[in-house]
């Protein structure tokens, strides 16, 4: 029982191969999903409105102190639940659209108070000073708010996306086929034999997906950082 | 929506609080002595160990919890009967409390993401202030337990308040390992009735006010530690 049995670590790890293309796909959705819904979320953040800021922050916290797996719940049984009072049938709708719903929320709320913090360790002069120079609102925001902000946030968003990488895994509780879906299954064809070498070879595939995600966001920190400098240079 | 349901479901899930409190304070009462050893030895970059150590702080935050609880979950309890059997002990693992195999799990994880608040920590407190009490005569022991530890963790509080936020909503997953906690009433209630969505609001709120308290609580410790904090000389 205690041997690890070679053969059959790489017999998994072949299956598990093709539920990567899954758990990818939940994140580039749910990361798409949450930066469409981040700057709005900001702009409530920073606006005058009372309402709109107390409702975007308590978004976020509410978003904060919610367990993945008890989001996923609700999204997962409450939306149908919610959308039949208007006599809309959502019991038909893939899983995938559940999961993306779950981390595009939870998430955008993560990264909107992220956007915000670097938001505000930008100088306030440098907007100040954009705008004496007669560039527009819109304008600011894009040429010399954004990539200041963008530099700053970058080590934290790329730990939130990791993280969102790892939460993934939850998909499977509602039946969502991914990585961790996958395993149980190839676990349940064989009556829970060689768990062991399972685990093992889809906690390699986790690993290897989140050093590789690190390297990345360290690459652009650097790539930022070196263009951060050029710019003040010259 | 079933109200009454949802308020029977309210108390029963109460019961859980204790287990999920107990799972939580055990694992900041071990894995605080360990992650500072940990941080410890990573920062002075201790050789040998310094790998070690930092291929398992990777492995675990390039692993999703989940994974991880499977795996100690399947593999523990095998290996811990053999070797219970092997020095002749009477105990039968499965009559053991599922707590200690989340302990492992969450002690495990917990000192990788503390072991790096500590070294983060230490990095900020300036190297001079090391320098300056060896210079007055401290021990090492005594410039670590005077000078260097009350300033690092005036910048670890923040960050240690997310941990214990984290790991609360992690012990939600503490249900795989069979543990009768907040998650686990929660779904046994669910599936009996058929009232998933009322169940998991309870789930919710119950979570929400868990961490929104710990927020507040170092809310405090964070304004009472600001003392500490090393006021550059301007």
């Amino acid at each position: 029982m205690i041997g690890f049995n070679i053969t059959r670590f790489f017999d998994t790890f072949q299956k598990l191969i093709k539920y990567i293309p899954p758990t990818l796909m939940i994140l580039l959705f749910s990361l798409l999903f949450a930066f469409i819904l981040t700057p709005l979320l900001v702009w409530m953040k920073l606006g005058k409105n009372r309402i709109l800021r107390k409702f975007s922050n308590g978004f976020t916290t509410v978003m904060r102190c919610t367990p993945v797996l008890v989001m996923l719940f609700l999204v997962y049984y409450g939306l149908p639940k919610l959308f039949s009072v208007f006599g809309i049938d959502l019991n038909k709708l893939s899983r995938f659209v559940f999961v993306v719903i779950t981390f595009s929320i939870l998430y955008a709320g993560l990264f909107s108070e992220i956007a915000r913090s670097a938001y505000e360790a930008i100088p306030h002069g440098q907007e100040e000073a954009a705008l004496s120079v007669g560039l527009s609102k819109f304008c600011t925001i894009r040429r010399i708010i954004f990539p200041q902000a963008l530099v700053i946030a970058i080590p934290n968003l790329g730990n939130a996306i990791i993280a969102l990488l790892k939460n993934s895994s939850l998909a499977f509780t509602i039946g969502f086929m991914e990585l961790m879906g996958g395993t149980e299954q190839i676990l349940a064809l064989r009556f829970g034999t060689f768990p062991l070498e399972a685990y093992t070879a889809l906690a390699l595939i986790y690993w290897g997906i989140c050093i590789l995600l690190e390297r990345v966001f360290k690459w652009c920190e650097e790539i930022t950082e070196r263009k951060m400098k050029r710019s003040y240079m010259s | 929506m079933n109200l009454q349901f949802m308020s029977r479901t309210f108390i029963a899930c109460l019961k859980g609080i204790p287990t999920t409190l107990i799972i939580v304070s055990l694992t900041i009462l071990i894995s605080t002595p360990l992650a500072i050893l940990v941080g410890i030895a990573r920062y002075k970059k201790i050789k040998v160990l310094h790998q070690i150590l930092s291929v398992y702080t990777s492995f675990i935050r390039g692993t999703p919890s989940i994974l991880q609880i499977y795996l100690v979950y399947n593999t523990v309890p095998s290996m811990l009967a053999i070797f219970l059997k092997n020095i002749g002990s009477e105990v039968n693992v499965f009559d053991l409390n599922p707590i200690i195999y989340a302990l492992i799990v969450f002690v495990l994880n917990i000192t990788a993401t503390f072991s790096e608040i500590v070294r983060s920590a230490l990095m900020t407190v300036d190297k001079g202030q090391y320098e300056a009490a060896q210079t007055v005569g401290l021990s090492r022991l005594r410039t670590y337990q005077r000078i260097i530890f009350p300033q690092a963790i005036v910048s670890a509080i923040p960050n240690i308040c997310t941990l214990i936020v984290g790991l609360i909503k992690m012990t939600s997953l503490a249900f795989a390992m069979t543990v009768q906690d907040i998650m686990a009433i929660a779904k046994i209630e669910a599936g009996n009735s058929y009232n998933y969505i009322e169940a998991y609001i309870d789930v919710f709120i119950i979570y929400f006010v868990l961490c929104i308290l710990i927020e507040a609580i170092f809310k405090r410790i964070e304004v009472r530690t600001k003392r500490f904090k090393f006021q550059t000389a301007t």
